[in-house]
């Protein structure tokens, strides 16, 4: 089948893709799995309407992001604390990047499936044209939604180092 | 330290925790079962057509093998009533196939979604609120027109020998906790599933929109 092989050729060259939006969206390693299933074939089965007009990776992170925010199971009760989110009272002395890092993905994950789909596209220096193609919205209010979800952020990571 | 200052450290983050699969198991996945609400939503409506079709066949052999005409009317009436349902299901089916692909800009992707789960719980509960009254009415016309006599009725109704007053009562205690009975249940049992489901997706609109008015 030329098609599933074309499919799984171009997933497996941008599988990070996904991984990226399954550790954004999913606190425990096994809905992680989950969710990386769920694009997975949600993928594939949208592949026949990829025309190849947008690069594959804007295509793929259009897919991956509806997936996750319209993806609701219930939270698996065995969570596994995987590096990204380990509780701090298990962080030992570490350099002040470091730290501010782990506080920057803290303030990301508490922010609500919308603003973090931004700061994903964002992240990846998407411009704001190519993110309001993936959102929907005009760039001028990925702009502004954007510069709140900064000062949200910084906010929060100030809070965070705070207590730290 | 701001967001733009920790960029690629946060990518780096982002990449790890998993292991890179190969073409294999990639392809292993694409043969599992998709847990996405339209994919749970297109499997309910398959099985409603299966019970739909296994229910028509019930209904014409009742039909064809019963001795009472009303039972025979009311056999066949409710045959093509269910074989239009099925064909309300195959539409609905067709058009989550058409809509329900996740390759569109994430606010038309969240509308379409809730347009369609909207029209869903919509004709799902027209369909179990009408029922109830259409089968009551159209049952007990058949019975005021059955000219033989259905034993098993008379001997429940020799035993109780409710007067006419009781008997209107009777049935209209009936009509009125069904229905009520049958609203609410079909209500919980939609917001439970879908409901809940909807209202979180109306609420990414109403903040993408939110910031669209400023």
């Amino acid at each position: 089948m030329p098609a599933e092989k074309e499919f799984i050729a171009l997933l497996n060259q941008h599988q990070k893709i996904i991984y990226k939006v399954c550790n954004l969206y999913m606190q425990s390693h096994t809905d992680r799995e989950d969710l990386f299933q769920e694009i997975t074939l949600q993928a594939w089965k949208a592949f026949g309407k990829f025309r190849g007009d947008a690069r594959f990776s804007t295509w793929l992170y259009r897919v991956a992001l509806n997936t996750a925010i319209t993806y609701f199971r219930k939270e698996k009760k065995n969570i596994v604390f995987t590096t990204n989110e380990l509780p701090e009272q298990s962080m030992g002395p570490q350099d002040p990047i470091e730290m501010q890092t782990k506080a920057m993905y803290a303030a990301i994950a508490n922010l609500s499936r919308i603003d973090k789909a931004i700061v994903m596209l964002y992240l990846e220096d998407y411009s704001y044209n190519e993110i309001s193609e993936v959102v929907g919205i005009t760039p001028n209010h990925i702009a502004v939604k954007m510069n709140r979800i900064k000062a949200k952020l910084k906010e929060h990571t100030q809070k965070h180092l705070a207590t730290v | 330290m701001e967001l733009d200052d920790l960029k690629n450290k946060l990518n780096q983050q982002l990449e790890t925790d998993h292991l890179l699969r190969s073409e294999a198991d990639i392809a292993a996945l694409l043969k599992k079962k998709a847990h996405s609400v339209l994919s749970k939503i297109k499997r309910s409506l398959w099985f409603e057509i299966i019970f739909c079709f296994a229910f028509t066949a019930l209904l014409v052999y009742v039909g064809f093998a019963s001795k009472y005409q009303s039972l025979r009317i009311y056999a066949g009436s409710f045959s093509v009533i269910m074989l239009l349902i099925t064909g309300v299901f195959f539409f609905l089916l067709k058009r989550i196939n058409q809509a329900g692909s996740n390759n569109l800009p994430i606010r038309e992707n969240l509308q379409s979604i809730v347009i369609l789960m909207d029209e869903f719980i919509r004709r799902y509960m027209q369909f179990c609120i009408a029922l109830l009254p259409v089968c009551t009415i159209f049952s007990a016309a058949l019975q005021m027109h059955e000219k033989e006599t259905i034993v098993e009725i008379d001997t429940f109704l020799s035993k109780i020998r409710p007067a006419q007053s009781q008997k209107l009562l009777i049935t209209l205690l009936y009509l009125v906790i069904s229905f009520v009975g049958l609203y609410y249940l079909s209500k919980w049992y939609l917001k439970k599933l879908y409901g809940n489901f909807v209202d979180q997706l109306k609420g990414y609109i109403r903040e993408l929109e939110e910031n669209e008015k400023e």
